[in-house]
């Protein structure tokens, strides 16, 4: 389809320029894909116990950013609630368990179906009647309003100080995943799971009228798709998959506290999105491990890796506004920032 | 009963006005210049510290407030100067720009002057009664204050030029650079008086509350709801709602719950979004 | 096909449609136009959903569609451009029309005629291009096969021409006849009275919110009423 393009009416990228963009993405997925055999490898290299911790918890995290991934730099909805989907899963399922007596594995398809009704109960009033900074207020506020409703239910939750567990996920096909290894491979499991969703519906139909209601709305509308609903089933599915994450965060740590719901937490996932590369498919993870990694292994005092990574954040935002994905195709390319 | 109900009304006027003040910067930046600022909580914090220091080293309360508020001014113009003036129209990385902000000033602040709690003593103590009713005396003060600062600023954007050349670049960016107006000077000018009443909210805090690095945190989210509630750049809704969450926190834990006194502004917040999306006083785009 | 009647509308104070009434027969290629101001856009916006009328109603296809959301009315096949090129800025031109092609409902010979007339548009050789790094005329091009591609049976064309080189113009109206001939009933709003009059068999004329006008381009063109609403406003020659 490339070969012949008439000069007369080529606009200006040119084929060179698709061939270096084409090369820039594909170096792109395959570090991205690297620093995810790194992250599965972790436990099978090092016995370290807190090596396979951080891995672990590492892992909740990017699963966290991909799936606000799709929502946030699919759609271009501001929502801001993902910590606390992430603490209400962590509550719900710890709930099921302890009160209803439904087994670890019975409990995450529960959780993931009270989730999605409520991210639906939440999300079509709050995206059917307001968008963009609204939204963003509003999902915030919700959030917050879940973390001090779950702070003040003192006979169910425990109040502000939390929930102890006592419970495993048990052995399933010979491995013990109540085992710190076990949680390791869960966890990484889980994470994969998140990816394979979000490169499943970036290229779907689905996926694209996504990219397109971030566009343009007026006129995805004008085409026929309905995009109140469209822009429910990104945050629903966002929403699910973060609460999941907190379920298995719960059986992790073995101890949630509404703490897990913190705005900030959610503020913070933007910014790794933000540093990453929003809307890209290795943003999410590249951008967990800059935001929890890299100060984790900066064995500088806590303060100042936050002010780094401040300045990170401040710096990227200022001159790369694509993140680090857009920085390494900008470098590959040599397109001006107007350009990509 | 009546006179519970009074005296919790008056409370929440007291508390109300100081949520106004921070909102009013919020909604302002926001409204003329498309920035959702998170680090405007810092200028609020900052400016808490800049009063502490100075009456601990022996300035009356009245010189540490002016100082605070003179401060973040200047602040505020810096800010916009070095970042935001890039990020004009890309609410993305406005968004990102003011995290990494919050992160730079609270952790150097509280690696600079330790994340241990201060207190200042209040230029003035105990309480005194009107009739039946017994009133704090500092926090009449900071009603005060702050009533006296915002009407200030009212007739500030009546009166003044700069006043007349924001409101006029609140109807529309490109008529008032038509008419002359020096949309850039504008809108530093807007960061530096948002910032300056953050600083001097900031320097009333300190009078009522702990100084710690990350107490801007507060005020940021009630700054947040008020700006929403009164509608994204409306001053006189930023006001009204400020009293408004005032009165529903003093009276929502005098009567239902009081450790539950921080969530009743998200409720009011996610009812008004969702009946009044553009706010109470129905903006969408700057009113002043 | 499309009838209206009786559609009125307010902005605040100002009337901006009035009493406005006409029909469009099946496979009809109609001319509106109608100096600035006249409610052209407004009329569009009635007709496609994005803006509920203050009374009247509309009937698309002898089902009263009024207060029918845009995307719905897409779905039944009532499709409209948008002024200025309109495109998903960060997708592939491809992407742009998978994306319109997404909710299209059924896939009749009807849709492989349109898929010829959007091949007519001459969009292949940049499938892989980024819809914001066409030229103008071409992203232009680019909305109209969108619209197309969602199997549109009724297409209302805002300002197609405007902006377009003569070489793209006339490719606009070939396919523009072609899609008559697939059978798409066609409204063209446009300043460009001369592309236009050479396209339309029927042309209705808006002045003010009110309908003024209503038949051949030449004979409407030759109304008093008409040339009066254009004096002082735009001259006949448009653009």
């Amino acid at each position: 389809m490339t070969g012949e393009v008439s000069s007369a009416r080529a606009p200006a990228a040119d084929v060179p320029g698709r061939q270096s963009r084409l090369a820039a993405s594909m170096l792109l997925a395959l570090a991205g894909w690297l620093v995810l055999a790194l992250l599965l490898s972790v436990p099978v290299v090092y016995h370290s116990r807190y090596i396979v911790y951080l891995g672990t918890l590492l892992a909740l995290q990017a699963a966290l950013a991909v799936s606000l991934n799709i929502v946030l730099g699919f759609a271009g909805q501001f929502a801001l609630s993902q910590s606390a989907f992430f603490g209400f899963g962590a509550y719900a399922s710890a709930l099921l368990i302890r009160d209803l007596d439904v087994g670890f594995w019975t409990s995450l398809p529960l959780t993931a179906l009270l989730t999605s009704v409520l991210a639906v109960a939440v999300g079509y009033p709050a995206m059917r009647f307001t968008g963009g900074i609204h939204l963003a207020l509003i999902t915030f506020a919700f959030g917050e309003l879940l973390r001090l409703v779950t702070a003040n239910l003192h006979e169910l939750t425990g109040g502000p100080q939390g929930m102890q567990l006592v419970y495993t996920p048990g052995v399933v096909l010979g491995v013990d995943f109540g085992s710190t290894r076990g949680l390791y491979c869960l966890a990484t499991g889980f994470l994969l799971l998140c990816l394979l969703i979000s490169i499943l519906v970036r290229r779907s139909d689905f996926g694209r009228a996504l990219f397109a209601i971030r566009d343009d709305e007026t006129l995805a509308t004008s085409l026929g798709i309905d995009v109140t609903a469209h822009k429910v089933a990104a945050f629903t599915l966002a929403s699910t998959l973060a609460a999941l994450a907190g379920a298995i965060y719960a059986v992790f740590t073995s101890f949630i506290s509404p703490e897990m719901m913190n705005a900030s937490d959610s503020i913070a996932l933007v910014g790794m999105l933000i540093v990453g590369g929003l809307g890209t498919t290795p943003g999410p993870i590249l951008g967990t491990l800059i935001f929890v990694g890299l100060p984790e292994f900066l064995r500088v005092a806590k303060n100042y890796r936050l002010v780094l990574l401040g300045i990170i954040i401040v710096v990227m935002a200022l001159y790369s506004p694509k993140g680090i994905a857009g920085a390494v195709n900008r470098l590959m390319t040599g397109t001006r920032r107007s350009g990509a | 009963m009546l006179l519970d109900i009074i005296q919790t009304g008056l409370d929440g006027v007291m508390v109300g006005s100081l949520y106004a003040m921070v909102a009013l910067g919020i909604t302002l930046v926001f409204g003329l210049v498309g920035i959702l600022n998170f680090a405007h909580g810092q200028s609020v914090m900052l400016g808490a510290y800049v009063c502490f220091f100075l009456v601990s080293a022996g300035h009356s309360f009245w010189v540490g407030a002016i100082v605070a508020t003179l401060a973040m001014g200047v602040f505020g113009a810096l800010l916009e100067r070095a970042v935001f003036r890039r990020t004009l129209g890309d609410p993305f990385a406005g968004l990102a720009v003011s995290l990494g902000l919050i992160m730079i000033i609270e952790n150097v602040a509280a690696a600079a002057l330790t994340p241990d709690p201060r207190f200042m003593d209040a230029p003035v103590s105990g309480n005194f009664a009107v009739g039946p009713l017994l009133l704090s005396s500092q926090r009449s003060l900071v009603f005060v204050i702050s009533s006296a600062l915002i009407l200030g600023f009212w007739l500030f954007l009546q009166y003044s030029t700069l006043g007349k050349a924001i409101r006029a670049m609140s109807q529309s960016r490109q008529g008032a650079a038509l008419v002359g107006v020096r949309v850039d000077t504008v809108s530093r000018s807007i960061f530096a008086v948002g910032s300056a009443l953050a600083g001097a909210a900031g320097a009333l805090y300190a009078s009522l509350f702990a100084v710690t690095p990350f107490m801007g945190a507060a005020p940021l989210t009630k700054g947040f709801i008020l700006a929403a509630l009164g509608g994204l750049g409306s001053v006189p809704g930023a006001i009204a709602a400020g009293f408004l969450l005032g009165l529903a926190e003093s009276f929502g834990s005098r009567y239902l719950s009081a450790s539950f006194r921080d969530g009743y502004g998200f409720i009011i917040l996610i009812f008004a979004l969702l009946f009044l999306p553009t706010g109470l006083f129905g903006a969408g785009k700057a009113r002043v | 096909m499309l009838r209206l009647t009786n559609i009125s509308h307010r902005f605040g104070g100002l009337e901006v449609l009035r009493n406005v009434e006409f029909s469009v027969a099946e496979g009809e290629l109609l001319g509106l136009i109608g100096p600035n101001g006249a409610g052209k856009t407004t009329l569009f916006n009635v007709i496609t959903g994005f803006v509920r009328p203050g009374a009247g109603r509309i009937f698309f296809q002898d089902r009263d569609v009024t207060g029918y959301p845009t995307h719905r009315l897409a779905r039944l096949g009532l499709v409209r451009t948008f002024q200025g090129a309109r495109s998903f800025h960060n997708l592939s031109v491809e992407d742009c029309l998978r994306v319109a092609r997404y909710r299209r409902v059924g896939d009749s010979e009807r849709d492989r005629e349109l898929e010829r007339v959007v091949r007519l548009l001459d969009l292949e050789e940049f499938a892989t291009e980024a819809a914001s790094s066409l030229p103008a005329g071409l992203a232009r091009l680019l909305g109209i096969a969108m619209a197309l591609s969602t199997g549109a049976r009724l297409l209302l064309l805002d300002e197609p021409a405007a902006g377009l080189s003569a070489g793209e113009t006339d490719v606009l109206q070939q396919s523009i006849r072609r899609l008559q001939q697939a059978g798409v009933t066609v409204v063209v709003v446009d300043h460009n009275l001369h592309f236009l009059m050479n396209l339309v068999s029927r042309a209705i004329v808006l002045d003010a919110g009110r309908l003024i006008a209503d038949g051949p381009p030449a004979t409407v063109t030759a109304e008093p009423r008409v040339i009066e609403a254009y004096i002082g406003g735009r001259d006949l020659a448009g653009d």
